[in-house]
């Protein structure tokens, strides 16, 4: 059983959308100091690697460490019912049923949602030695990312001391943005080895759309066809993805 | 153990593909299934004959072709986590995949198909995109996986079939064969509120061929111009399937009422055609009876356009008794003493052929197909197309030219005797088929004299000939045709006399034989409903 009041309605219903891009049904993990949900999505191509400490919420009372598998799009249908002056309160109550309770002027709505069976499911420890990282804005990294889907399926990001480049080519053109290094948009650069890989255009932009409203800087870290690793920094948590590339395109 | 990777059912696949031997197919697919984890039967199971889905299920997987295609373009995605697929994720993933509707589903669909191809391997592709598109072509229907399960689980095939008839879901059926054995495959009824699939009839054009089949005497209902409906009955509720299996519930509130209303006992499953009428009682064209059966707004106003009729003319269930087994004629007992005479089809049981056609000419008046025959001591067997029904309908026959001829061989030999059919078409005739068949040793030898009067020329067997001679023609259907150039064929054609009171000026034209076709194809459309 727990009880939480969050403080900010806004980013915990984005964070939220943040790992709904990920898995439908998440397995979270509840303890003394935080909630933290690590997660692939049903295809293997990408995982998240979430947590919540308990700093975020105004109230975090929780009697004892508890396992929460949760539908995510049905909870955001209901915190999509919150509105942005309503205190949110989430409880779990002994019926294994999720409250959202949302208080305003002595009007109080509630939503209750099934707490769904855990499943097992394995979930890797990527242990990859990054040659290349790259901090930058977010919203840089999303426009990027956006200009290249006019073109492609597939988008490409290479990594080098000379600076950071993201493209895509395709039968309707081709699309890039590059960055020098000391560029204003890059904060650090650091590169042992040229890195590039290209992703599924998708993938990365689902993650990058709903992690760039939470977050205002992204470190890339990046070695050549390796899986690409994207920690998008919080005021309060972390919220960092991996994502497998495509080979050949 | 370990879970069954999807590979091995792929390799299953090609094996049976490359037999076509019944016995070493039941062999191969017994062999598989015995192997197996107890949750992994269903699955299995329903991927290899290529159906995902039981088969009163209406999930479709609506993926088209150009989602796959896009999957495969560009290069390989890889994956985070590289573990061989299993079958029950295989099977999960489609049925997420069928899952998935409403907004952004289409990106869904591709993006779960591209993570499910991208652990699959060339063979797995292979077989998980023939079963998307459900071309398994492995040879593996319903009947042969029957088989297959009956040996696995030492079964005798016509129990497991008929737990098939009762349920309608072979996964459930196999699983309960090979985990729990033949009690429970025994134990196995059928469930209120699922549907079993309608009993068939086998078509005749002959009143007296269908009675020397059912021993004299035949029951005779009017085979009406509606669509097949089962009524599920228990206590207040009440729910309609379609012939397809379809719930259609919603869609017919009327129908739903007068059983609610008018059936007396408690649980009762009921066979009968629901007919759109129009003024005078006569059936509606068939589109407007469909559109009673897919609408799902404005269902109100449509009852009042479009009211039903109801004709029951069989129950299979009754208070907890099963009754497919019993013949139809205390079947039919039965449904007389629970119910309403205006609601049964109306029917006559006679052995005399003069009665029977007043009967048909009956049914054809009021705006009906024809008759159905039914035999008396018949059992009720789902899904089974079986002489125990027939559907009587008047044959179609054309008019047509012999336009040229094949000399015999074997018994025939020295007879011109597989004659090239002709319509007219503008001044011209265009050839829709040929035919050896329906005429005697004496008409074969009068045809061969006169064909060669009006012969015009020979090239190896065959002697062309001047249009001249007309001949009735029977046929069981008209097919498209790549093969003539007048676009159709007919199949099993037949010659019914020769028409030496027609010129060739009197035969059909190709427009008539185009007609035919676009009937029969609304006919079709009809019975696959």
């Amino acid at each position: 059983m727990f009880d939480f009041e969050v403080s900010s309605i806004e980013s915990f219903r984005n964070l939220v959308k943040a790992l709904s891009v990920i898995v439908e049904r998440g397995n979270f993990l509840v303890d003394e100091s935080q909630i933290k949900l690590v997660a692939m999505d049903p295809s293997h191509v990408a995982m998240v690697d979430f947590e919540l400490p308990k700093e975020f919420f105004k109230r975090y009372l929780l009697d004892e460490e508890t396992k929460l598998t949760l539908n995510i799009n049905e909870l955001l249908k209901f915190l999509d019912r919150v509105e942005k002056d309503e205190q949110l309160e989430i409880k779990l109550d002994k019926e294994n049923m999720l409250l959202i309770q949302c208080k305003r002027g002595g009007h109080t709505r509630r939503f209750l949602m099934p707490v769904l069976e855990p499943v097992d499911e394995e979930v890797p420890s990527p242990n990859i030695f990054f040659k290349s990282r790259a901090r930058m804005l977010t919203q840089s990294l999303r426009k990027a990312i956006r200009d290249a889907s006019l073109v492609s399926e597939h988008v490409k990001l290479e990594i080098t001391n000379s600076g950071v480049k993201i493209s895509a080519a395709g039968d309707m053109g081709s699309a890039s943005s590059l960055w020098e290094k000391g560029a204003d948009d890059i904060i650090e650069l650091k590169s042992e080895e040229d890195s590039n890989a290209t992703f599924t255009l998708s993938y990365l932009q689902d993650i990058v759309n709903t992690a760039s409203v939470s977050s205002e800087v992204a470190q890339l870290e990046l070695s050549t066809d390796m899986p690409i690793k994207m920690s998008f920094e919080l005021p309060q948590g972390r919220l960092v993805y991996y994502l497998a590339p495509c080979i050949g395109v | 153990m370990a879970p069954t990777s999807f590979s091995e059912l792929a390799k299953l696949c090609r094996d049976l593909e490359s037999t076509t031997k019944r016995k070493e197919k039941t062999r191969l697919l017994a062999e598989f299934l015995r192997r197996l984890e107890p949750d992994e039967v269903a699955p299995a199971v329903l991927l290899i004959v290529g159906a995902v889905f039981p088969e009163f299920d209406t999930r479709t997987l609506d993926v088209g072709y150009m989602t796959v295609k896009r999957i495969f373009e560009g290069g390989k995605q890889t994956m985070l986590m590289d573990k061989p697929l299993t079958i029950k994720e295989a099977y999960r993933s489609l049925d997420e995949v069928a899952k998935a509707s409403g907004k952004g589903s289409r990106r869904l669909k591709e993006s779960l198909l591209r993570g499910l191809m991208s652990r699959a391997s060339s063979e797995e592709v292979e077989v998980l995109t023939r079963i998307i598109f459900g071309e398994m072509r492995i040879g593996v229907n319903e009947g042969m996986m029957i088989e297959g399960i009956a040996e696995a689980a030492g079964i005798e095939d016509s129990i497991i079939r008929r737990a098939l008839m009762l349920t309608g879901d072979i996964g459930k059926v196999a699983k309960t064969a090979l985990t729990e054995g033949i009690g429970e495959v025994n134990r196995i009824s059928m469930a209120m509120f699922v549907p079993l699939k309608p009993m068939l009839a086998a078509m005749s054009y002959d009143i007296g061929e269908v009675l020397e089949e059912h021993g004299g005497v035949s029951a005779f209902e009017f085979k009406f111009d509606g669509a097949r409906i089962q009524a599920h009955k228990s206590g207040g509720e009440v729910r309609i399937f379609s012939r397809r299996l379809t719930d259609v519930t919603e869609s017919l509130p009327d129908i739903v009422e007068v059983i609610r209303e008018r059936i007396k006992p408690d649980e009762v499953i009921l066979d009968g055609e629901a007919v759109a009428v129009g003024a005078g009682g006569k059936p509606l064209p068939f589109q407007d009876l469909m559109r009673r059966f897919t609408r799902v707004q404005k269902i109100e106003e449509t009852v009042e356009k479009i009211p039903l009729r109801l004709h029951i003319f069989d129950i299979l269930y009754h208070n907890g008794k099963l009754l497919i087994d019993e013949p139809y004629e205390e079947r039919w007992r039965l449904l007389k003493s629970i119910c309403p005479n205006e609601l049964i089809a109306e029917r006559i049981v006679s052995g005399d052929v003069h009665g029977i056609e007043v009967f048909l000419k009956r049914a054809l008046e009021a705006g009906h197909e024809g008759l159905m025959a039914k035999r008396l001591d018949s059992r009720y067997t789902p899904g089974v197309r079986g002489k125990g029904w027939f559907k009587i309908k008047p044959a179609e026959t054309l008019d047509l030219v012999i336009v040229a001829a094949d000399w015999g061989y074997g018994r025939r030999t020295g007879w011109l005797s597989n004659y090239h059919l002709a319509a007219r078409d503008g001044e011209d005739y265009a050839m829709i088929g040929k035919t050896f068949k329906g005429l005697t040793d004496e008409e074969f030898s009068w045809m061969t004299n006169r064909l060669q009067e009006l012969k015009i020329g020979e090239i190896e067997a065959t002697v062309y000939v001047k249009p001249e001679i007309v001949v009735e023609v029977d046929f069981n259907e008209i097919q498209r045709s790549p093969h003539y150039t007048s676009g159709f064929a007919l199949r099993f054609a037949r010659i019914k006399r020769i028409r030496t009171d027609k010129g060739p000026g009197d035969a059909d034209k190709l427009e008539s034989v185009k007609e035919l076709y676009d009937k029969q194809f609304a006919y079709k459309s009809k019975i696959d409903l």
